[in-house]
């Protein structure tokens, strides 16, 4: 057993309110560059859609992740040490800028430098990077609220296995419903983009795991941004460098909340610290389709387990940070609950970064009505309305509307579980059930032998759904970041004298991050 | 302590470092060699110091036939001196077949040595006339040379048979218009209709000690032995015996042709390796459709 | 012309050669972040397909052709003992060479023509281009024009080019060479020289030792398991990684 930690982030979907105030704060600190004007470390995407950049999730385009080749073997799928190699003059499954979006700003000084003229001046696009003006054919979240669903929502590499009454039912204008997915990097245990990087810039901290990119060795190889499925490894083109999500590692050291996550409006976000066995995770990620989501979370380690407390402590591991895996908001979320799943563990990279999915589209269904008595109240013109159907949001049958939810829960499962709905429902299930526990309680309308048997078939108890609720909907900013101490009196590069650097260039970068020659 | 200027300091120093290489380098360039040695190493395959003419004329008393300037500049560029007309180097020129003597790239200095080294050995006497005549090593002269001896000169110039101390082949600058050789190189001379301008006495003179840089470095640790030099001298009587009967061979543009072919094949290749790369971006399908529909 | 060819054959490779050794080791230790290959692909990928892959193959063939043409001379003139094979040797090397050509050509005319590429050139980029597309061009016309070079470089260059890594700089025979093999050889020096300027430093960190290191990578900032034991000595250790 080798114990190691690892900070991970949990997102609880259903209080994402897709305000993008995530992005725009990583934005700000990170990403404001010449270079880094299209990359969206931190991104909000609409589901149903394409995502960013498009069609991201679609692997026989962009080649992202492991593929399984064998009973106990993976390889990258577009890259690797023979593919890596000879496709480094020129990849071939490489991301453009096309594919994200030509960034762009406007030309504000025309508005008010304009001379007098019979029009109106306006602002024209320019281009980021060539500086000529553009026409403006997509941006980041060009594909928000499902806006031109034709091209994005339908396009979803998620619906690939629903039947094409489902897809239609889906999108139906009367019918739909979309969801906000927020992406950063997932940190992942056996990350893709290290794997991939022939010059091996690219690296896990074996302290807190995350994933980083050394600047300084980067070459341009670019086989990262091909490797990592969830595209989440940008090329600078300007420095001839990639970058990526840094976990705000600068933050979490200080002991803060990552950018993002602290300002999050909807309270979606929590971290903590994952006790895992790193022996396994090989295995893990060889491991059949189906047993793929069980396996990974059966490599999280219980914090409160003398045995592994033991082991952690003879790897090295911190007191501190075991006792915050043992205050961990995500250990509780995914492995008390088993409510948090992670994003597309099908791409076998074992993500860090766990989803509870979102009950809000499921809730209501579909029912059919003949509201004949309806129609007749309404005025002339919206007689041409002749569906026969009801957007029942009664509480009544609870079981019944997520079988028949109006979302279909293999689009969930596609996303959540590696297409398997089972595993899609019984967190649904458990989602439910608190609420009816809830409602219960503080209502008082479900009488509490049906609150039991929901409960009980669901598989929790009732001060866990309490406690569910609890982390849910009422905590704190100290119980939804339980960030370990950095112990940068360890890190002896950080004993270099601040002196020195003052005034030249600051901490770690000694040299300004320029193009070169 | 700031770090940039930590880096200027480091970088200087690496400059005057650099500096200094290259100023004892160039002690090198100029190494004093006597008159001797230069002239064993450059002269000695076309000229006899009293030993009568070889491929150009013996040097003895050179210095009193004429003034040291001429020779200077005639070593120099015996070409140069004969455009311009000077009566001397002409009559020269034509007296010896009209065959040029390759530019010298000697300094005034080593010149005048060679000068004084000349007036010692003709001052010398009692030397034996050297044996104008190349004999193979059993004794075979050159008119009993038959369809072996030929054919072994043309394995050892063609490369088929390599030479004793791993000389480079003959073909590699010189070409030869003979029935199946294949073409040779064109960095030297085309050999074809040599013999009957140097004479097997010159040829040998030249094969075994090059009086010609390019050839001298190539053979300077790889020298051709008497026998081979005997076979190569053999194979070039042959080819020019033969000459008036060739086509002449065209091996330039076949060269060309296969090389373009070759390379049509090449990208050939790269385009099927990597049939199914990405062509366009996954927008550019949404793109069309939008411009489409307005 | 003793002075220049003085100048061409031993002064510039020696100036080339020190300016490259200083040059590229204060590069990489002073400004490691321009180490880079400063690929375009992510800008316009089509183009750059039919410029990179035949240029990149093809200029990595001839140079480790010439390499091998230097470092072992004996056993590329054995090879070119039987002229089948010296012409296979020649007639690929030419192949390789029409190759970079062309892809160079193509990588030049979408440096000028392409605007996002546009934007990221700089006039070093331009200048090496052109002089390697150069380059390429004499490389082309000597092997077409002064057959056999394989055999002749390993007999007279060879021994030019040891003379010159033994400080002992022969350049008797080379000073008679036609011009253009004169200019291969100049400009050969001229692109050493302008290696730590430009963009070519990248080809001094392939990514070879991908091969036989591990796919994943984990860094730790301190060594975990010694600073947990009271026993162990304190020491205070870099990360590698930085």
């Amino acid at each position: 057993m080798d114990v190691r930690s690892q900070i991970s982030m949990l997102f609880h979907l259903d209080k994402c309110i897709g305000c993008h105030t995530c992005s725009i704060a990583c934005k700000n600190i990170w990403t404001d560059r010449k270079g880094a004007e299209y990359m969206w470390w931190n991104n909000v995407e609409t589901k149903p859609g394409t995502g960013y950049p498009t069609k991201w999730e679609d692997q026989n385009i962009y080649k992202g992740g492991w593929e399984k080749n064998g009973a106990k073997k993976i390889s990258l799928k577009g890259s690797g040490k023979i593919k890596g190699l000879t496709n480094i003059f020129h990849n071939p499954n490489l991301p453009v800028i096309d594919d994200y979006y030509e960034p762009w700003t406007y030309k504000y000084l025309n508005l008010i430098e304009s001379p007098k003229q019979d029009d109106q001046p306006t602002a024209r696009p320019v281009s980021l990077i060539t500086g000529e003006p553009i026409d403006i054919k997509s941006g980041p979240n060009w594909d928000d609220d499902l806006s031109g669903t034709p091209d994005y929502a339908r396009k979803d590499p998620n619906l690939k296995n629903l039947s094409p009454a489902e897809q239609e039912a889906m999108f139906q204008l009367e019918k739909m419903a979309f969801f906000y997915l927020p992406r950063i990097c997932n940190h992942c245990l056996n990350p893709a983009c290290v794997a991939s990087c022939p010059s091996g810039a690219i690296y896990k901290r074996g302290e807190d795991g995350v994933v980083l990119i050394n600047q300084k060795v980067c070459r341009a190889w670019r086989m990262c941004v091909t490797a990592c499925p969830y595209k989440k490894s940008y090329f600078n083109w300007s420095t001839g460098k990639s970058e990526k999500c840094i976990l705000c590692y600068p933050r979490i050291e200080a002991g803060l909340a990552p950018a993002c996550m602290h300002s999050c409006v909807g309270r979606i976000r929590y971290l903590g610290v994952l006790l895992y066995d790193a022996d396994r995770i090989k295995d893990v990620a060889a491991a059949d389709e189906n047993s793929l989501i069980d396996s990974q979370l059966n490599i999280i380690l219980d914090p409160f387990d003398e045995e592994v407390i033991k082991a952690a402590k003879a790897n090295g591991v911190a007191d501190s940070t075991i006792h915050a895996a043992q205050y961990s908001p995500v250990y509780k979320f995914v492995k008390t609950w088993g409510i948090g799943l992670p994003l597309h563990p099908e791409f076998r990279t074992l993500p860090m970064l766990f989803y509870v999915p979102p009950m809000l589209p499921v809730m209501a269904s579909i029912s059919d009505a003949k509201n004949k008595e309806q129609k007749e109240k309404l005025d002339p013109i919206s007689k041409i309305w002749d569906d026969d159907w009801l957007y029942d949001t009664s509480t009544e049958e609870l079981w019944g509307t997520i079988e028949q939810a109006r979302f279909p829960l293999q689009y969930m499962a596609n996303l959540f579980s590696a297409g398997d709905a089972e595993k899609i429902k019984q967190v649904m299930k458990k989602l439910m059930a608190v609420r009816i526990h809830r409602r219960s309680e503080t209502v008082g309308d479900i009488d509490s032998d049906k609150t039991q048997t929901t409960l009980s078939e669901a598989g929790i108890t009732s001060e866990m759904a309490n406690d569910i609720f609890h982390l849910t909907a009422l905590a704190k900013f100290d119980e939804r970041f339980v960030i370990p101490p950095a112990h940068r009196e360890l890190a002896m590069d950080m004993l270099e004298n601040t002196g020195d650097v003052k005034g030249s260039s600051g901490f770690g970068f000694k040299e300004k991050p320029q193009r070169g020659i | 302590m700031n770090v940039i200027s930590n880096y200027v300091i480091i970088n200087v120093r690496f400059l005057l470092f650099a500096a200094l290489i290259v100023i004892s380098i160039s002690q090198f360039t100029y190494p004093q060699t006597q008159g001797e040695n230069i002239f064993k190493k450059t002269c000695i395959a076309c000229h006899t110091i009293g030993r009568g003419r070889l491929v150009g004329p013996d040097l003895k008393d050179v210095d009193k036939k004429q003034s040291e300037d001429w020779i200077i500049n005639f070593v120099k560029s015996s070409q140069r001196m004969i455009k311009s007309g000077d009566p001397d180097a002409v009559a020269i020129f034509n007296e010896f077949n009209k065959i040029i003597m390759p530019d010298q790239a000697l300094t005034d200095a080593q010149i005048k040595d060679i000068i004084i080294y000349i007036k010692q050995q003709s001052t010398g006497s009692g030397q034996k006339t050297m044996t104008a005549e190349l004999v193979h090593s059993s004794g075979m002269t050159l008119e009993f040379a038959g369809k072996d001896e030929i054919l072994k000169g043309e394995n050892l110039f063609i490369g088929n048979t390599r030479l004793m101390n791993r000389g480079p082949a003959c073909i590699s600058c010189h070409n030869v218009n003979y029935n199946n050789a294949p073409a040779g190189g064109l960095l030297a001379l085309d050999l074809t209709n040599t013999f009957s301008k140097l004479s097997a006495t010159g040829i040998s003179a030249i094969i075994s000690n090059p009086p010609f840089p390019v050839m001298n470095t190539a053979y300077k640790s790889h020298t051709i032995t008497q026998d081979e030099a005997f076979y190569l001298v053999a194979f070039l009587q042959q080819v020019n015996h033969d000459s008036p009967n060739q086509k002449p061979v065209n091996s330039q543009s076949r060269f060309l042709l296969n090389g373009i072919i070759g390379t049509v094949i090449l990208f050939g290749l790269f385009g099927g390796f990597w049939w199914n790369r990405k062509r366009k971006s996954v927008n550019q399908e949404i793109y069309k459709r939008q411009i489409k529909s307005i | 012309m003793d002075l220049l060819n003085n100048f061409l054959f031993i002064a510039l490779p020696y100036v080339a050669l020190t300016v490259f050794l200083v040059g590229t080791i204060y590069r990489y230790r002073g400004t490691k972040f321009k180490f880079s290959s400063l690929s375009s692909e992510f800008l316009e990928r089509r183009k750059l397909f039919w410029g990179s892959v035949p240029f990149h193959w093809g200029i990595i063939i001839l140079f480790f052709g010439h390499l091998i043409g230097f470092l072992f001379p004996k056993d590329v003139l054995a090879w070119n003992s039987e002229p089948v094979r010296l012409l296979i040797l020649e007639t690929s090397a030419f192949i390789f060479g029409i190759s970079a050509f062309i892809g160079l050509f193509n990588l030049l005319l979408r440096r000028r023509t392409n605007s996002r590429i546009r934007a990221v050139t700089s006039w070093m980029d331009l200048i090496i281009e052109v002089i390697i597309l150069v380059q390429i061009f004499i490389g082309l016309w000597i092997a077409f024009g002064y057959p056999w070079g394989s055999s002749w470089f390993a007999a007279v260059l060879s021994p030019y080019l040891t003379s010159i890594f033994t400080l002992n700089p022969q350049i008797d025979a080379i000073s008679v060479l036609p011009l253009v093999i004169k200019l291969h050889i100049s400009l050969a020096f001229l692109i050493v020289l302008l290696i730590p300027f430009s963009r070519l430093v990248h080809l001094l960190v392939p990514p070879l030792s991908y091969l036989w290191r591990p796919y994943q990578k984990v860094i730790w900032y301190w060594n975990r398991k010694r600073i947990r034991n009271p026993k162990s000595v304190w020491n205070i250790t870099e990360p590698k990684n930085n």
